[in-house]
């Protein structure tokens, strides 16, 4: 539980500042880190967690910018409503939070 | 085994997530980056910007001071051009980056290796238009002198500090969503930028439609109909002194002049009809605080980021408030403590095709005056985006490039006569920087005027006003010497009696000071009556945008800047006025249906304003428009370009002609006149408009009708504006058709360095559409309520800043 706590933590900071490849490199290290007893799950773990931690800043951003440039941005990729983007965001989080977890379980588990 | 098949297919699942997000796909950006809330697009929302730049500094001579206002526009303030130009390139790039770059690489026809192949087309277009080649001479020459050098160079590196203290989050949304980069700019970066903007004003090239009108209706086609426009019609300069002809004589007229092949080219896309702008000022006398007025909006496509940049200048040496075009230095329409200026196109025809007669296939020779003369070739090699190469081989004569030569040169741009070299202006190395840099400085009326003489492109009419009351208008450019429709028509390139000589002299070109009537003004009519003693071709505007404003300006003399203001606004239709009792006329000769007579009733009550909200616009409008497409049903048949009638040429014949051939149908046993037309064109219209917008007529508003909607240079579709309810019309004071408009609105109160002004335009500062500055003086603009502006001596005097920048 500690280390799941520590990879948000860690990976609002790494998503917030640095390339969108760091966070995989970063799910892909916590993977091995982490203990989690099941590990046909760690897929969704790493999604849900990920996704979670990229949806919030993303909200947060666009949040200080009233919403005005997600708004425009919905409309660029045809979107019929503006939280579409928000599933965007948290679905390309959640695939790097999810593939770089379960990349690590299936090495790991030799 | 189920391990291995697992690990297998999750290998395979990682690379693929990586693979998707890192790669562009088709119209997507990468996906990784664009969505990463580090690098993708919601850092474009976030307002880094007011941050002061610190690494600019190093760049700078001296002290300078930024203030900017609630609007984000920046007054510059330094000691010196230097450090002026290179900080008013750094906030244009900051604001505008993408858009000049856009600017730069259509000019010289690259946009296909930054933009895709899809471009190509439109690369070859400008390679063989040449104006690449054109702006390169034109840098050399600008290079060669020390001010507009330091101008130049200043300008650039401004800009490139921009550039350079980008890394990819923080590039422009644009970059982002097109995965591009940003390209180091160049002097030469900034002559394209004016060579763009001569190619919107003037390149409009109707010599192959002419001569194809000609051959096919022959020389009274142009007598009879596309020359004819109301007698009441006023030209732009009032009082015109000498009219002792100095017209060369013709040595062809109407119908001995060269006859081009009728070559079958596709039809093209009309020329805009409607371009236009407007410009006027008063002298003291016709103001109610005994100041001199000038009032400027010129009417362009209003695209998203706007056209036009606002910033104030300052150094020691001047100090001035106005526009320009975002990567052109200096100020193209503003004022000063001395001077305030606008500008409207002249519409002068400066661009004329030449039928090349070649030697052999080789297009090595060509016959000139009898004599075989060499061509130039110039390779032009276009890079594609994934990364191939064409080379295009672009034959030069004496009068200019050979623009295409056969249908396998372009799919697009049908108007380019095959075989013909062009001679345009826009070729010319102009000084046009330097005239802008001087009319700054400039602190008389006859500073300002040798100022002028070096603008050479594009031809425009420039309003000017003095805080020592003098005003005037000067049509001013360079303008060649032609003899009576000399370039109207696709002319013999073997023949030196068709070759541009000299240009109109500065003094000679039409302009008045002070005239009688105490105002002048422009609205892209004709510039001068018959009796102007050189020859001026010109087809732009008809009498009622003109005419209405003169008519406004000579009713009192007591002008405040708000009734200015106002009548930029005014939206009234000297066409309909002229038109509506005509067209009543003839309905009143037969019986309507009731279901028709409502329509005919909003017609009879209607005041001729353009009103957003009124209904009668839209049905004169369609009417109007119905009524001229089946007067020309002559001209469906025909499938090369040819030179159509304009609504105004329709309206004529209505009024002064209404027995006119033109007006009997090709289909019909009777002959019919402009009556039974009229009637017909009026069921048309009503059935037009219950097919467009419904049968509610609520839906009719001329504001649905005239739909305004200001869209994205490169046309994403989120960044446009949405729509905006509009009044005007092109014939209106308020130009407003559709996106097309006033892209700038000006209204200065002349007054020394009390001088202030009233202004606004379609957008805002920012190109960022995540940015509060994007549209924000849409609103202000949309009604003309337009900020105050004023003039400040030095930085401290400016005590309304929103934030600074003091390097």
């Amino acid at each position: 539980m500690f280390t799941l706590i520590i990879y948000v933590l860690v990976s609002v900071g790494v998503s917030y500042f640095l390339p969108w490849w760091v966070q995989l490199l970063l799910s892909v290290l916590f993977g091995f880190l982490l203990k989690y007893p099941f590990d046909n799950h760690k897929f969704l773990l790493g999604f849900k967690l990920t996704g979670l931690v990229w949806l919030g800043l993303s909200l947060v951003l666009s949040w200080q910018n009233d919403f005005l440039l997600s708004s425009r941005i919905a409309e660029v990729f045809m979107l019929p409503h503006q939280s579409l983007l928000f599933v965007i965001h948290f679905f390309i989080g959640g695939l790097l939070g999810g593939a770089g977890f379960m990349l690590s379980s299936v090495v790991k588990h030799k | 085994m189920m391990m291995k098949l697992k690990r297998l297919f999750t290998g395979l699942f990682f690379v693929l997530v990586v693979v998707l997000f890192s790669l562009k796909m088709g119209p997507l950006p990468r996906l990784g980056m664009f969505f990463s809330p580090s690098q993708g697009y919601v850092k474009n929302g976030l307002e880094a910007d007011e941050t002061i730049p610190e690494f600019v500094r190093g760049s700078l001579i001296d002290k300078a001071t930024i203030h900017f206002d609630g609007n984000g526009v920046p007054y510059i303030f330094a000691e010196n051009n230097h450090d002026l130009f290179v900080l008013q390139g750094y906030v244009a790039a900051r604001d505008r980056l993408f858009q000049m770059e856009v600017s730069t690489r259509l000019t010289s026809g690259r946009l296909a290796e930054w933009l895709g192949n899809d471009l190509i087309e439109n690369d070859r277009y400008f390679r063989r238009l040449g104006l690449s080649a054109a702006a390169e001479r034109a840098t050399e020459k600008a290079m060669n002198d020390s001010v507009t050098a330091e101008i130049l160079t200043a300008y650039a590196q401004g800009v490139n500090i921009y550039i350079e203290s980008l890394s990819k989050e923080d590039y422009p949304i644009e970059y982002k969503l097109l995965d591009i980069e940003p390209e180091r700019w160049e002097p030469l970066k900034t002559i394209l930028v004016l060579k763009n903007i001569t190619y919107t004003l003037t390149g409009f090239f109707n010599d192959l439609r002419n001569s194809n009108t000609r051959a096919l209706f022959g020389e009274s086609f142009f007598t009879d109909v596309l020359f004819k426009d109301f007698d009441e019609l006023q030209p732009i300069i009032s009082e015109l002194g000498n009219t002792v002809s100095k017209k060369e004589p013709a040595p062809f007229n109407l119908k001995n002049y060269f006859k081009a092949d009728l070559t079958k080219q596709k039809i093209p896309i009309e020329p805009d009809a409607d371009n236009g702008s407007n410009n006027w000022a008063l002298r003291a006398s016709k103001t109610k605080n005994g100041k001199p007025i000038l009032s400027s909006d010129p009417h362009l496509t209003m695209s998203l980021p706007s056209i036009w940049y606002e910033q104030s200048l300052n150094t020691p040496e001047f100090s001035a408030h106005g526009v320009n075009i975002p990567g052109a230095p200096c100020i193209s329409i503003g004022f000063t403590p001395f001077l305030s200026w606008g500008v409207t196109n002249s519409g002068s025809d400066v661009a004329d095709f030449y039928q090349i007669t070649f030697r052999d296939s080789t297009m090595a020779e060509y016959l000139f005056d009898g004599k075989w003369l060499p061509t130039t070739i110039k390779k032009e090699r276009i890079k594609n985006r994934d990364g191939s190469d064409s080379i295009e081989n672009v034959v030069y004569t004496h009068h200019g490039p050979v623009v295409f030569n056969s249908d396998s040169d372009s799919k697009t741009h049908t108007e380019i006569p095959f075989g013909a070299a062009l001679r345009w202006v826009a070729y010319e190395d102009g000084n046009e920087l330097n005239a802008l840099f001087e009319m700054l400085k400039s602190q008389s009326v006859k500073q300002y005027t040798k100022a002028l003489s070096d603008f050479g492109a594009p031809a425009l009419n420039w309003a000017f006003a003095s805080s020592t009351d003098t005003i005037g208008m000067w049509v001013n450019g360079k303008i060649p010497k032609k003899w009576d429709y000399q370039g109207m028509f696709i002319a013999d390139g073997s023949s030196s009696a068709y070759d541009w000589k000299e240009s109109i002299p500065f003094d000679d070109l039409p302009h008045e000071i002070n005239p009688k009537r105490n105002f002048v003004s422009s609205a892209n009519q004709i510039p001068v009556s018959d009796t102007y003693p050189y020859y001026f071709d010109y087809k732009m505007a008809g009498f009622s945008r003109p005419n209405r404003i003169n008519q406004l300006l000579s009713e009192k003399n007591d002008f405040m800047v708000e009734d200015i203001q106002k009548m930029q606004l005014d939206s009234y239709s000297l066409v309909a006025k002229k038109l509506v009792p005509v067209y009543l006329h003839a309905l009143s000769e037969i019986e309507l249906p009731d279901s028709m007579l409502v329509f005919k009733h909003l017609i009879e009550s209607w005041d001729f304003v353009n009103e957003d909200k009124q209904i009668a616009p839209s049905i004169f409008h369609q009417w109007r428009r119905s009524l001229h497409k089946l007067t020309w049903d002559e001209l469906d048949a025909v499938n090369v370009p040819i030179s159509k009638p304009w609504l105004d040429n329709t309206d004529w014949l209505v009024v002064e002609n209404p027995t006119s051939i033109w007006f009997d149908k090709v289909d019909s046993n009777q002959k019919e006149t402009s009556l039974d037309l009229i009637q017909e064109a009026f069921s048309d219209a009503i059935k037009m408009l219950k097919n467009q917008f419904g049968s509610s007529t609520k839906e009719w508003i001329w504001a649905k009708y005239n739909k305004t909607d200001l869209k994205h240079i490169a046309g994403i579709p989120g960044f446009n504006s949405g729509y905006i309810a509009t009044s005007g019309f092109s014939e209106s004071i308020n130009a407003i058709r559709g996106t097309h408009g006033p892209s700038w609105r000006m209204v200065v109160e002349m007054d020394a360095w009390n001088s202030w002004a009233y202004v606004t335009y379609p957008g805002g500062q920012s190109g960022n559409p995540g940015s509060v500055h994007y549209l924000d003086r849409l609103e202000s603009w949309r009604v003309n309520k337009g900020k105050v502006v004023k003039l400040y001596p030095s930085a401290d005097k400016m005590k309304t800043a929103s934030y600074t920048w003091e390097f």
